[in-house]
């Protein structure tokens, strides 16, 4: 039986570059009825889990004094501290894991919801790859790696604690494993090939009351090419440092051009199950995007 | 009993702090000591984990496994430790938050960031964690200057002018600023046994109160250097978010008296963005340019 989600946050959690941030535009468009005019206005959530800020703030302590054993040990009892005092239900983006080494992470406390972007790692590599600034090859271990982790140096992460992603299935099944029927999977390809429909049942999940015509045009305020235009025009600030942009192609089926046969085998092996679940192969281990 | 002077406060104590500026003339204003500290404040706020205060003017705080500390009004400090064997990671945590908690409640404006001293003027550094406050002064120090401390440096308004009590005299530098500065093995001990961050001793130290000329709000940037004053309008909100812990303000209800100590801090410094260089290779251009516009050259 799925234990209660008796908290505030609605996770709007994905592996790096799934499109979190575009569905968080999209939904600050919705929110507001207008297009945005500069990516420092999104607003649609109540900021990202891994904000040190943030972090510190519940925390009541200095998270750079802290160890990241005590801050993994601490998290739980963060975001509790967090749903309460956000009161009603908020979106807070994440690219946590719900559990990290054995250590709970997502509490159910803290949960009203869990938004589950997901793209198909055959894609989405080359973007990781363009994000943290490490090769394809590096990428492809990285997220078939079950100790994959974001900010895990002092250095690098100084604006975000650390957080455990582990590898692209064990991330999904995890949330899906702890969350059940709380959990709305969305997959990237959906939002591309049949936008109305996914946002609309994103829109439905979420409890808000928009029409059609409003759903309608916040997906044309936030089309992908609108989107790039604001960052090449201002820039970003979640853009990383390692990459020239935060949003590259956005496009499905690039993988063909960009990965090695041995890369997308890799891939497979590593995640074959959850691919096959998530009809990105067939069981011949053909991709289908 | 010993005796120190930090950031304008006489601390007693029964712990020997050997980072800190003995004190032979001055009451004491805190007595720091080894007792028992409850686990939890009665009617305590309960909004972070790790840190509740009362209406009775308590802060309890902990840091797992290490120690729990209850600081009683601005009088005194109770440390109870959780580990024995831990006792020297857990007086560190009051040379940095516990410090930072007393400040605000004697009234100071806690800047996060240290300073240097130029022609009897103090020029400060603050900025996010991470953006170099403590690497630019631990540079500047090798470059011949005094330093007023690292992390926490009390500011306060006395006859038209912003002043600055020194911290005491030691850098908190990562291991990789260590690295960078050409500065291991200068006597650097760990912060925390168990993280790879350390207290450096400062060569040269100004152990007296000394006004502030000028504070420095640290950007790094991959982009070229540059110093951009802040304008007046935008100086009250820059102060207020590089004070140490800017939630505290609220937490101890100091908001009337805080803001209008960073109005007076606001109209008698100046403050200049600089936008500092991630690339490490131009280390030694960056302190040049820098030091060129404190000297105002």
């Amino acid at each position: 039986m799925n234990k209660v989600c008796e908290g505030n946050i609605i996770w709007l959690a994905s592996y790096p570059k799934s499109g979190n941030t575009w569905t968080r535009i999209f939904l600050h468009t919705l929110k507001t009825g207008s297009p945005l005019e500069s990516l420092s206005e999104i607003e649609s959530t109540d900021g990202i889990s891994s904000s040190r800020i943030q972090i510190d703030r519940y925390l009541g302590a200095d998270s750079m004094d802290l160890s990241f054993g005590d801050i993994r040990k601490l998290k739980q009892q963060i975001f509790i501290k967090w749903s309460n005092k956000i009161q009603e239900p908020a979106i807070v983006k994440t690219h946590e894991k719900p559990f990290a080494f054995g250590q709970k992470i997502i509490p159910h406390e803290a949960t009203k919801k869990v938004i589950l972007i997901v793209r198909n790692p055959f894609d989405m590599i080359a973007s990781y790859s363009n994000h943290m600034g490490i090769s394809l090859n590096k990428s492809v271990r990285a997220i078939c790696s079950d100790v994959n982790m974001l900010a895990a140096s002092r250095k690098k992460g100084l604006n975000q604690v650390e957080q455990h992603i582990g590898s692209w299935s064990s991330y999904i099944n995890e949330w899906q494993n702890t969350f059940g029927q709380n959990v709305l999977l969305i997959k990237y390809e959906e939002l591309k090939k049949a936008p109305f429909n996914t946002f609309k049942n994103l829109v439905k999940f979420l409890n808000w009351k928009h029409s059609d015509d409003e759903i309608q045009t916040a997906i044309k305020n936030s089309d992908f090419q609108k989107i790039k235009a604001l960052e090449n025009d201002a820039g970003f600030v979640e853009k990383s440092s390692k990459s020239p942009l935060f949003f590259r192609t956005g496009k499905s089926g690039g993988w063909r051009t960009e990965l090695t046969k041995e890369m997308t085998e890799t891939l497979i092996d590593k995640n074959y199950n959850k691919l096959i679940e998530l009809k990105y192969i067939d069981k011949e281990r053909n991709i289908i995007i | 009993m010993n005796k120190y002077i930090v950031g304008g406060i006489v601390f007693g104590s029964e712990i020997e702090f050997p980072e800190l500026i003995k004190e032979k003339n001055k009451e004491i204003d805190v007595l720091v000591k080894y007792g028992e500290v409850p686990e939890k404040l009665e009617g305590a706020s309960d909004e972070h984990v790790l840190f509740s205060h009362n209406q009775k003017d308590q802060v309890i705080f902990e840091i797992p496994e290490i120690a729990r500390y209850l600081v009683n009004k601005t009088t005194d400090i109770t440390i109870q430790l959780i580990d024995e064997e831990r006792a020297e990671d857990a007086h560190k945590y009051i040379l940095t938050f516990i410090l930072g908690v007393i400040s605000f409640k004697k009234g100071y404006f806690p800047l996060h960031g240290g300073g240097i001293v130029y022609n009897g003027e103090a020029y400060m550094f603050t900025g996010k964690s991470g953006a170099g406050k403590s690497t630019t002064l631990a540079g500047l120090q090798q470059r011949g200057f005094s330093s007023v401390g690292d992390d926490i440096s009390n500011l306060f308004y006395t006859e038209g002018k912003t002043r600055v009590h020194p911290c005491f005299p030691r850098f908190k530098l990562w291991d990789e600023s260590l690295k960078i500065l050409n500065a291991r093995d200068s006597g650097e001990y760990k912060l925390r046994s168990d993280m790879d961050k350390f207290l450096v001793p400062m060569k040269r130290f100004h152990s007296t109160p000394i006004s502030v000329k000028r504070i420095y709000h640290l950007v790094e940037e991959n982009a070229e250097m540059s110093f951009n004053p802040i304008s007046k309008n935008i100086k009250i909100k820059n102060l207020i978010q590089n004070s140490y812990k800017p939630w505290m303000v609220k937490t101890f209800k100091l908001q009337q008296k805080h803001f209008e100590l960073v109005t007076q801090i606001s109209d008698s410094v100046e403050i200049t963005e600089f936008r500092r260089p991630k690339n490490q290779k131009q280390l030694d251009q960056m302190f040049e340019f820098l030091i060129q516009d404190i000297k105002g050259e």
